[in-house]
């Protein structure tokens, strides 16, 4: 007879990460992520940058928008890349693009690795049309509403639905895009250009806020069991920050405790 | 730059339930279209172009973040794709037409006693994936009111 001996899982004590607002980074934090994004830039296969920037558009275009998957994709979307920033540094979190209450981009995303990185998508092909590095044109366009977009954000935060809350917070997202100009206003590129992950976390983070006000409030019932592409993960492993390991706040600090 | 000009749209005023919400909502929207923004007008069909949020009629603005019109994969990446077979379970093109819902309660309300209304949009490709004419496709528009 085989004897299986499964060994318990070792407990882990979780504590949550908070993602922060960019602009109340301190200048610490600044290089901490810059570090990390360079580091990740330096990483050619699927474990670095170029690689996650190419779900969104050019090449693997896994991304959904104007669509109820829009939120929960994006969310799955954040939390990988975000691991793959840990793999790095475990310490380095997200950061969020405050665009209701900012009306520029955040000064870290304006200089150094924040402010460009390279282009260079996974593909056996490369056109000549194609950019080379993330370039913006902020509140260039003006047939663009100037930031902040606090009305949008407030009108979305008052939607009865996830439904009719998705509508609302991906007309502000596409203004934001849109608004910043670039490669940031093409889909393609958008996630290439180390902004984008702090756009979206305002996103997830809007969401987040929302989904606190309307406990119980889910995606159509028909897509929660539906994958995350690429990945295995579903709309309803997603619903619940917490159970990702991360949640946004104002501002978080912890004291030693007795041990 | 395009101009869009809806065919009248009804709607029903009635002052012992005033509108307190209303919506346009533009239905199949191509998403292979360059990115763009938008104003939207009502009864002003030849308002003009450089009018701006001052226009009389002005109602809302939008952007919409588009795919792009310049395909970047080999002939026919960007099609819709039909189901190869009853047993195709893969997911649907991220390419599909959207709906598009544009809050206009503030501009329609001040039409309330007209009961009718035509919608006007004009568009502008943002510059960056494409400089279409015409960047906005869609197959219908749903003017919608909340009492």
């Amino acid at each position: 007879m085989t004897v299986v001996a499964r060994v318990q899982p070792r407990a882990v004590r979780a504590v949550l990460k908070h993602r922060k607002a960019a602009h109340k980074l301190t200048d610490a934090e600044v290089k901490r992520l810059r570090e990390t994004i360079k580091a990740a830039l330096k990483i050619s296969d699927n474990r670095g940058y170029q690689y996650y920037a190419g779900w969104h558009g050019v090449p693997f275009e896994w991304c959904w928008h104007h669509h109820p998957l829009f939120l929960p994709w994006h969310r799955a979307y954040l939390y990988f890349f975000e691991l793959s920033l840990q793999r790095i540094d475990p310490e380095v979190t997200l950061p969020w693009w405050d665009w209701t209450a900012l009306d520029d981009v955040p000064k870290p995303f304006r200089t150094g690795a924040l402010a460009s990185a390279p282009i260079k998508p996974f593909t056996s092909v490369r056109r000549s049309n194609w950019p080379d590095r993330t370039f913006r044109t902020p509140g260039e366009n003006p047939r663009v509403p100037p930031l902040p977009y606090r009305n949008l954000y407030e009108e979305a935060m008052e939607a009865p639905s996830f439904t009719s809350f998705n509508e609302r917070i991906t007309e502000a997202h596409d203004l934001v895009h849109v608004w910043t100009g670039g490669t940031m206003s093409d889909p393609a590129w958008a996630a290439y250009d180390p902004l984008f992950w702090s756009h979206h976390c305002m996103v997830d983070r809007a969401w987040r806020i929302w989904q606190h006000h309307h406990p119980g409030a889910l995606p159509p019932a028909f897509y929660l069991d539906q994958p995350l592409r690429p990945r295995a993960i579903t709309v309803r492993q997603v619903l619940d920050v917490k159970q990702l390991g991360y949640d946004y706040a104002q501002s978080a600090a912890t004291v030693p405790g007795t041990a | 730059m395009q101009r869009w000009t809806s065919k009248p749209l009804r709607f029903h005023h009635d002052p012992r339930a005033p509108i307190k919400g209303a919506a346009l909502e533009l239905i199949g929207v191509d998403q292979r279209v360059p990115s763009f923004t938008a104003n939207v007008y009502l009864n002003n069909p030849k308002v003009p172009e450089d009018a701006g949020t001052e226009g009389r009629g002005y109602a809302a603005t939008f952007a919409f973040f588009g795919h792009g019109e310049d395909c970047w994969g080999d002939e026919g990446h960007c099609e819709l794709p039909d189901a190869v077979s009853p047993f195709d379970q893969r997911a649907e093109s991220t390419f599909q037409p959207a709906n598009v819902t544009v809050p206009i309660t503030d501009a329609l309300t001040q039409l309330a006693q007209d009961e009718q209304v035509r919608v006007t949009i004009l568009a502008w490709p943002v510059g960056t994936n494409g400089s279409s004419d015409e960047p906005l496709r869609f197959d219908e528009l749903m003017l919608v009111t909340y009492s």
